[in-house]
């Protein structure tokens, strides 16, 4: 294939701000002056460039110009296309960058699946009392001997409670 | 190679069957498993909503004495801090006691 910069005519520009076609082709498209315009990186968008020309000459085409500038048009729409869309993410650094080591995530009692104040609402404050108690490590005899009563009547009062916790427990086991 | 993955399966097998239905009759494992739970998730260094350490070692010393009121509900279930000092000043007690 030709030279592809010689279809692309030097100054041209559709507004003042756009940059040559020849660093355009180089800095983005990985082009280098002399070689075939297909063996850039966006082969696809050339094609595609190429495909609008055809159809312009089975149109009847004008001059030679005017289809070296629907083809840089195309160019410099595609490249203008690709940086409008790769400005939309911005990585600034990287993970190796990122502290190591323990980092506490300060949402991690939100996360936590159990959460003993929503697990035991509406128990009643003994049984409430109770588990913390034992909690605390005391065992149940010392807990019922604690609370004025039997062994067999706290442990009783606080089996539901018990189970609740216990299966939330063991559910989280098997989710980790 | 076969029998080291089929040893590690069958102590998973027994772990879990452990948790689930091997705790002794004071529930001990399952308010151990708590314990870590709560160690894990609910760390509170600004110690915000704990009650005084001092109502702490009453739970401990004389448990007859302390209110849940005074306990900040069950603010001790969700907060590492004082699940820490709990678990310090009950071994300190079972150390004294055993001394005695």
């Amino acid at each position: 294939m030709a030279d592809a910069t010689g279809a692309l005519p030097g100054n041209w520009h559709d507004e003042p701000s756009s940059p040559s076609p020849a660093p355009i082709l180089s800095f983005n498209l990985g082009y280098t002056p002399g070689g075939s315009l297909l063996e850039s990186k966006p082969g696809s968008i050339l094609e595609s460039a190429e495909g609008a020309v055809g159809r312009l000459q089975e149109d009847g085409l004008r001059t030679a110009e005017d289809v070296a500038r629907l083809l840089e048009r195309s160019l410099l729409q595609e490249v203008r296309r690709r940086r409008r869309a790769a400005k939309r993410l911005v990585y600034v650094g990287s993970n190796q960058e990122l502290p190591t080591g323990d980092v506490q995530n300060p949402l991690a009692p939100v996360d936590s699946s159990i959460d003993l104040e929503v697990i035991l609402h509406g128990v009643p404050s003994y049984v409430r009392f109770a588990l913390l108690l034992r909690y605390s490590r005391y065992r149940w005899s010392e807990v019922a001997a604690a609370l004025g009563t039997t062994e067999a009547a706290v442990r009783l009062r606080c089996k539901r409670a018990l189970d609740r916790i216990r299966k939330k427990l063991e559910s989280e086991n098997h989710e980790t | 190679m076969i029998v080291a993955v089929l040893c590690a399966v069958g102590k998973e097998a027994v772990t879990e069957k452990s948790f689930a239905s091997m705790d002794d009759e004071n529930d001990t494992l399952l308010f151990e498993k708590l314990q870590e739970h709560v160690l894990a998730h609910y760390p509170n260094p600004e110690r915000k909503g704990c009650p005084e350490p001092k109502v702490l070692k009453s739970l401990i010393d004389n448990p007859g004495d302390v209110t849940l009121a005074a306990l900040n509900d069950l603010h001790i279930f969700k907060c590492a801090e004082c699940t820490r000092l709990l678990m310090e000043l009950r071994e300190k007690k079972k150390q004294r006691e055993t001394f005695t």
